[in-house]
């Protein structure tokens, strides 16, 4: 749906996977290359994009991200370093950094994917394997023999 | 349908004081109901008074559903009632006495008719409370429940809180308390506490489609519920006593199976060589993921010459990158470029012929000056300085010779005065492993613009002091390996 605010911005709505409907500027929207080409493509002439990957609890997130990053020139870096540290720092925990991760893959915005990552690189930098699995709960599927494989593959960096 | 977490919340008006006085009440007003989760359960669902029985124990009960006969009825009664046992369930918690004494004693003794009755108020209460709560860190019921509070208030006299565990179709459910009670509007509350659902309203009137909503955002929290679960259960069972590992950070999705790989690499990319390396051990799709060339061409220097490894092929980013570290390259006739493995960034050897020291170094000052690009180290790294020398005759201790160095970065300014170890400082040179010795004497951090790194190093010292066989070796530039301890 092409709605042309007064000040002449194209706004686009985007439809979450649960039915919630957003209505942003097509200059936000945009940051994320998926809808921009859908936007090339003339998808968003009529009705809503649907994002079917996308929960309406996520894609909130995501669009208070690109809002911010779309209003903010180059020299207000400094301050959108400190925004964006706040903004993960908000998503709590990994599940919810998950969420956002696969949002931002999906979406194709590859600075909030950036962030996001590091974000979780930051927590398993330095672990141990048997600390990260436990921290996010991932099961170990390696038999003895699978395991002694790969820990012989990269010998030196158990050393 | 999934499982969930479904708290009964029985509460009472008057709050005793005694934790052990308050459990007993429960378990006197609601006999078996509160035994276990087992039993809670069994109420749940019974329907027919014939299978009220006072023998009728939880396992009992359990092996009747599992087989044949009961099943088809089993089945029947979860349709109609939209709760769902789940029969394979663990059902039995560490922290949880299923048999302690006295709850046997009252159970046995209670007469059957009491019991009955009992029965089939519980029954009737549970279907009036069961609902979803907020639990906070301790288990503590945060939100209470909904419209239907004046119901609960009515009905309930225990105090306490029974946890319902299994699958149990919410949706159903609200189907259910709407027909029950004709209301259109249920507010209710998910587990588990998480920032995103308190933004959003955890605690909401909800229409069917939001409710729907929101279970589908918890469905992949499942594993959390669990964990809550199993806090409340054991809550129940004692209140000293919460096992250990039963937070609420205990269960959550494995992170492997719900991240694409491709994910889990760009995670990875983050990191460094030597963590990929011990990250491959985590489980197979980190394996995976940790070997993918997205994740070492990103450890590459960005910069790095295709010419250093010779047009050699190689079957993977990974192999190109080791191939690249064991390589050195001479930029010049004294600067020496190569790659730290640990952590793929560029590094420095330095030195200066003219100014190879050999034999005496009596009455001699070594002054050496030099000047590099910043763009041959890596952008936004920590450098250590390591100042490389050999002995050949005698041992020393460097402080007295009182090494200077500084090292200054262009449009900086002076941007890091190393060295002059104090005298109380330990600093003793250790052994490479080219068995010539190293000290640190200082780090600087490398931005990301391309000033130039200019370095002055200076020996002076005791002039009486001879020294024979003290040669320099050069100075080394190596990225800070990150403290992780």
């Amino acid at each position: 749906m092409s709605i042309t605010t007064e000040n002449n911005e194209k706004m686009i709505t985007l439809m979450s996977s649960d039915g919630e409907e957003f209505v942003v500027e097509e200059a936000v929207a945009a940051q994320s290359q998926t809808i921009k080409h859908l936007i090339e493509d003339g998808c968003s002439t009529e009705g809503s994009i649907p994002l079917p990957n996308v929960t309406g609890r996520v894609l909130s997130e995501v669009i208070q991200y690109c809002k911010k990053h779309s209003s903010s020139d180059d020299k207000e870096e400094k301050e959108l370093e400190a925004w964006d540290a706040e903004f993960v720092k908000a998503a709590d925990d990994h599940v919810a950094l998950t969420d956002l991760m696969m949002a931002a893959n999906f979406l194709d915005i590859k600075g909030l994917l950036d962030l996001v990552a590091q974000t979780l690189a930051n927590m398993i930098t330095g672990k141990s394997p048997e600390e990260v699995r436990r921290m996010w709960n991932i099961k170990n599927d390696f038999t003895p023999e699978e395991a002694e494989k790969v820990r012989k593959e990269n010998q030196w960096a158990f050393e | 349908m999934f499982d969930t977490l479904v708290m009964h919340d029985i509460k009472q008006q008057q709050v005793g004081a005694d934790p052990v006085g308050e459990a007993s009440k429960i378990f006197s007003q609601q006999e078996g109901c509160s035994r276990t989760v087992t039993s809670q359960y069994q109420f749940v669902n019974r329907t027919t008074e014939s299978e009220i029985n006072t023998k009728a124990t939880p396992n009992h009960y359990q092996k009747r559903a599992r087989s044949g006969e009961e099943h088809e009825e089993l089945q029947l009664l979860k349709k109609r009632k939209g709760v769902i046992l789940q029969e394979n369930m663990e059902l039995k918690s560490p922290g949880f006495p299923l048999n302690t004494p006295s709850h046997e004693e009252r159970f046995q003794s209670t007469p059957v008719e009491t019991k009955r009755e009992h029965l089939k108020k519980t029954e009737q209460q549970c279907r009036m409370v069961l609902t979803m709560a907020q639990l906070d860190e301790d288990g503590t019921i945060i939100s209470e429940l909904f419209p239907l509070k004046d119901f609960k208030r009515r009905v309930y006299a225990g105090e306490g809180m029974v946890a319902l565990v299994g699958s149990v179709d919410p949706l159903v459910l609200w189907e259910e308390l709407k027909d029950i009670y004709g209301v259109d509007l249920l507010s209710f509350t998910v587990l588990p506490v998480n920032k995103h659902m308190e933004k959003d309203g955890w605690h909401c009137y909800c229409t069917k489609k939001k409710l729907e909503r929101v279970l589908e955002n918890l469905h992949h929290q499942n594993g959390l519920l669990e964990a809550e679960m199993e806090r409340a259960k054991c809550r129940l069972g004692s209140n000293q006593h919460v096992p250990q590992g039963c937070g609420k950070m205990e269960r959550k999705p494995d992170i492997s199976v719900i991240l694409p790989i491709d994910c889990i690499a760009h995670i990875i990319s983050f990191t460094s060589p030597m963590d990929a390396c011990q990250l491959s051990l985590v489980c197979h799709a980190f394996c995976a993921a940790a070997g993918m060339d997205d994740v070492w061409d990103r450890f590459l220097p960005s910069d790095y010459d295709d010419n250093i490894l010779h047009a050699n092929s190689f079957s993977s980013a990974k192999e190109k990158f080791f191939s690249l570290c064991r390589k050195t390259v001479f930029l010049d006739d004294c600067t020496m470029s190569f790659v730290d493995r640990q952590t793929g960034k560029k590094c420095l050897m330095l030195w200066n012929a003219r100014y190879k020291i050999r034999g005496s170094t009596r009455g001699m000052l070594l002054a050496t000056r030099y000047e590099f690009e910043s763009k041959l180290l890596s952008p936004k790294t920590a450098y250590v300085v390591y100042y490389v020398f050999d002995l050949e005759e005698i041992t020393f201790s460097v402080d007295l010779l009182r090494l200077e160095l500084h090292v200054e970065l262009e449009g900086y300014g002076l941007r890091h005065v190393l060295l002059e170890p104090p005298e109380e400082m330990d600093v003793v040179p250790r052994e490479r492993p080219d068995g010539s010795k190293e000290v640190a004497m200082g780090e600087f951090f490398n931005g990301e613009d391309g000033a130039r790194v200019k370095w002055w190093l200076g020996l002076s010292g005791d002039l009486r002091l001879v020294v024979h066989g003290f040669i320099t070796k050069g100075i080394e530039f190596r990225p800070k390996v990150a403290d992780y301890s």
